[in-house]
């Protein structure tokens, strides 16, 4: 009963009401009103207010961070340790064996030798350097200033320590994101699918180009530079079709939606920003409400555990925002061996060296393990050893297959955010957005001086058309990847005479950008329905804006669900489902929680997908893509007869109207079936709702079948478990005025009332004022005044 | 009485150390029962009072929710599931303590009575 034993707390510690988890009784009571710690240089005062959102003041950029580190600790250790231990492949540490394979995998695509890159190139500016170490010395100050008694509940269940924070796990936390928002790639599917149908059954089926689709950046843009040449190889390289147990599939349900007004639409004369980045929901929440103020930097927002600065936000002259770019960044190269010790790769007309990475995995309960990478230029091998489940055709030659990633070359992300929180105006922005590479973002600006602006940060690589979009060639230099194009380059919008800009995850430029621009974007029904409300404003204020943001309309559902119903056969529909039908003729097409149909129309368009492409592609499981929806909808409502809707395994030869009708049956009597007849049951909150679980899953410390709307092609992207992780608007002006919310709250200690006490006005859709104190004396509250030790 | 004498004092030393002292503290109970019985239960009452005792003044002192969150955590709806799982873990221990106590006193008595 002192040791953890599988998957239970070690019951005797666990349950001891002295040391145990009760221990943590009221541990989340602010802290005194005054605490000496080691490592200050000055006074800091903090103000929680009613939300217990700290408000730092501090005399200092070092004392700034320092505190936020130490208040990040002091609210949620745990989580911020526990994101960088897994994101650098050290689950084995505290759970043993089981992570084991896990922990080879993050090690293995260099989780760990990209964030000591980036430590590396931290080290070359003093500036950033010296905010990373204060902050991480702020943590430490917190974790010495533990006991066993008071760690953390989840440190008590799982049964290990904290350890000392560094510099490393902040770039590991970067690192994490990257692998959470662009550690995804569709090659293995897309070559198999070319190998098979060929590329103009490819196109038709993968393209993101569609006169509806409604870019990022508005297509009245005209791109005025001169592209960068690219090597474009005479033949297409396709690689060899297999199936493999590797899971690179896109994080579907992640994206975010951001959208700025200029001050010529919005009734205050300034511009207004609205974001809402969609995550996987968790408690605690992947974010920390605070707000810094120190000379140079006055900025409120939302910020990761583990790195400084405020990550999404604003300050008093400028707001920012940020959605996931969708970038295809992750590239695989077919590798030839020149022989079994794979010392030598052919590359270039030539043999190369490879070179190997040995890393120590700890294994709790057990022994040590080495780990070996083979790396190539292009990137580290993945399919030798625990990964080789790829055939390898009987070639006398090893083959193997490289991993080029955006991920693990240096750049230095958290720069920017900390430039952001300084930023005064356009220039500003631009600089701090120029040392952002990986996870692509869109990021929008807005300023009390009238600019409205988004980019595109990726470190975009000049590739010729498709290149990446398969496994590639590696012993061809046509296919490596060469340095990224200019930064003026980019995407980009600033004050467009439509007098907003949007993204929502969709495909950022039109045919008209003179680079290939590969990604998985989004659908384009999402961003087009915001850019309609958008364009309907006329004097709009926040609460406009926090309005789209709940738009629970799916313009998915309004382009399909008409050639959906016309080509139901109307005599072969029992009662029952002729008043299902009836019901979907006056179905409005919104996805609100207490929407009837949302759950017949989910059911059913999912249901005709598969109908189409399962038998012809496989399961969508396995090293298989199917289309998106678009592409699923243009097919129904402009292909009717396409060879995709036949059905290869019956004589028959169907269409688009068998598929629809079989589908509606099968769906139709499993919903009535399951929900019986059209009550509350059917409504969208019961039959679908939310689950936002714990962070590492534990039972009972999540909270479960929450009544939302909305849907992930909708602007209320919630989801079953994924969705809007921060909403917030902002109107600038000579004080800016934020709301905001997260589905979470402050505390990560699930005994507090702050644990979730935002989730239910979240479910809600409202959004919080925020304070936003130039001075201490502004803002009433609970107010602690950190002092350094040697002024006790 | 001499059970709650011993809850008491297991109640004060038990905050200053670890949780297995519980299978000391209730030992001095096997010591003076009498049968392998009232050993059993007397140690069980000693390791279970304390930490029962301890449970509730926590409960009461801003712990509920976190107790409920356990009760959850563990499978039941209502905070009393962890209180019987703190009673029973806290008890199993007491027993243990008693009983070995016990029949460390039978067995040096009948040691003794044989010589």
């Amino acid at each position: 009963m002192d040791n953890k034993l599988e998957q239970l707390p070690p019951l005797g510690k666990f349950f001891d009401p002295f040391h145990g988890y009760l221990a943590l009784t009221n541990s989340d009571k602010l802290p005194d009103e005054n605490i000496f710690l080691d490592g200050l240089k000055d006074s800091v005062s903090v103000v929680w207010d009613d939300r217990r959102i700290p408000h730092i003041f501090a005399n200092n950029e070092h004392d700034l961070f320092y505190t936020q580190g130490y208040i990040h600790a002091f609210d949620r250790l745990w989580q911020m340790e526990f994101q960088v231990m897994a994101a650098g492949g050290r689950l084995s540490e505290i759970i043993g064996e089981r992570a084991l394979n896990y922990d080879r995998f993050q090690r293995r695509i260099g989780m760990i030798r990209g964030a000591e890159g980036v430590v590396e190139f931290y080290k070359e500016d003093s500036v950033m350097i010296a905010s990373l170490e204060a902050y991480g010395a702020g943590i430490n100050a917190y974790i010495n200033s533990l006991t066993p008694d008071t760690y953390p509940i989840e440190y008590k269940i799982l049964d290990y320590s904290p350890e000392k924070w560094t510099t490393r796990k902040c770039a590991l936390l970067y690192m994490y994101m990257a692998w959470e928002l662009a550690g995804s790639t569709n090659d293995f599917a897309h070559t198999k699918f070319l190998k098979e149908y060929g590329m103009t059954d490819y196109k038709e089926l993968y393209s993101f180009d569609s006169p509806m689709l409604a870019p990022i950046i508005p297509k009245s843009k005209k791109w005025d530079f001169k592209p960068v040449e690219t090597l474009e190889p005479n033949d297409l390289y396709i690689s060899n079709p297999y199936s493999s147990n590797f899971k690179y599939k896109p994080a579907k349900n992640n994206g975010s939606n951001n959208f700025a007004i200029s001050g010529d639409k919005s009734s205050t004369g300034k511009p207004i920003l609205a974001n809402d980045p969609h995550l996987n929901l968790t408690l605690p929440s992947i974010w920390y409400e605070n707000h810094l103020i120190a000379p140079g930097i006055n900025a409120y927002g939302v910020s990761l555990l583990g790195a400084p600065s405020v990550v999404i936000g604003y300050n008093e002259n400028i707001a920012w925002g940020s959605t996931n770019g969708m970038n295809d960044v992750m590239d695989f190269y077919d590798i030839t061996f020149k022989d079994k010790t794979k010392k030598e790769y052919w590359h270039d007309g030539e043999w190369k060296k490879t070179s190997i990475n040995i890393e120590k995995i700890k294994v709790r309960y057990s022994e040590t393990i080495l780990d070996t990478t083979l790396l190539t230029h292009h990137g580290p091998i993945m399919t030798h050893d625990i990964f080789n489940k790829m055939p390898r055709y009987g070639s006398a030659v090893p083959e193997g297959r490289a991993m080029r990633w955006l991920a693990t070359d240096p750049s230095m992300e958290s720069k920017t955010f900390y430039m952001l929180n300084k930023a005064k105006n356009y220039d500003d922005y631009l600089e701090a957005i120029s040392h952002f590479s990986c996870p692509g973002q869109n990021i929008i600006y807005a300023s009390k001086d009238n600019d409205i602006a988004i980019w595109q940060t990726n470190r975009l690589i000049p590739k010729w058309n498709l290149q990446g979009r398969f496994i590639m060639d590696g012993a061809n230099p046509a296919h490596d990847w060469r340095s990224p194009v200019p930064m003026n380059h980019r995407p980009y919008s600033i004050n467009p005479e439509e007098g907003y800009l949007s993204s929502a995850n969709q495909k950022p430029v039109d045919s008209s950008y003179p680079y290939f621009v590969p990604g998985d974007y989004a659908p384009l029904f999402r961003g087009t329905r915001i850019d309609n409300l958008l364009s309907e404003i006329d004097s709009g204020n926040y609460d406009d804006l926090r309005k789209i943001q709940n738009d629970n309309k799916s313009l998915l559902a309004q382009r399909a669900l008409p050639t959906m119903i016309e080509s139901l056969d109307k005599k072969s529909l029992t009662q029952d489902e002729q008043s299902l039908i009836n019901a979907l003729l006056n179905w409005d097409y919104f996805y609100n929680p207490d929407s009837r149909m949302s759950i017949l129309f989910d059911v059913w368009i999912k249901a005709i997908a598969k109908m189409t492409f399962q038998d012809e592609l496989g399961n969508a499981d396995d090293d298989t893509e199917w289309p998106n929806y678009r592409i699923l909808t243009d097919l129904i409502i402009e292909k009717p007869n396409s060879k995709w809707f036949n059905n290869i395994n019956t004589s028959d030869k169907e269409t688009s109207v068998d598929i629809i009708n079989q589908a509606f049956k099968k769906e139709a009597s499993q919903l009535i079936d399951k929900l019986g007849s059209l009550s509350d049951t059917w409504e969208w909150k019961n039959s679908r709702g939310t689950d936002i679980h714990h962070l590492a899953k534990v039972p009972g410390l999540g909270r479960m079948h929450l009544p939302t709307g909305g849907d992930w092609n909708i602007p209320n992207a919630t989801a079953k478990t994924h969705g809007p992780s921060w909403r917030y608007v902002v109107e600038l002006g000579d004080k800016p005025k934020g709301y905001g919310i997260y589905p979470g709250g402050q505390s990560g200690f699930p005994g507090s009332k702050h644990y979730d006490d935002f989730v239910d006005k979240w479910v809600e859709g409202e959004l919080y004022e925020l304070n936003f104190p130039y001075n201490v004396n502004e803002l009433d509250g609970h107010t602690t005044i950190f002092k350094p030790k040697d002024k006790s | 009485m001499n059970i709650i004498v011993i809850s008491i004092f297991s109640l004060l030393v038990l905050s200053q150390l670890p949780w297995w002292f519980v299978v000391v503290t209730s030992s001095m109970v096997g010591l003076i029962s009498r049968s392998y019985l009232t050993s059993l239960l007397n140690g069980f009452l000693c390791g279970a009072l304390p930490w029962l005792t301890m449970f509730f003044y926590k409960f009461h002192t801003g712990g509920e929710l976190i107790i409920t969150r356990v009760s959850a955590m563990i499978g039941f709806e209502h905070w009393i599931g962890a209180m019987i799982v703190t009673i029973l873990i806290g008890g199993f221990c007491g027993l243990l303590g008693s009983l070995c106590a016990y029949s460390f006193k039978k067995a040096f008595k009948d040691q003794f009575k044989s010589a």
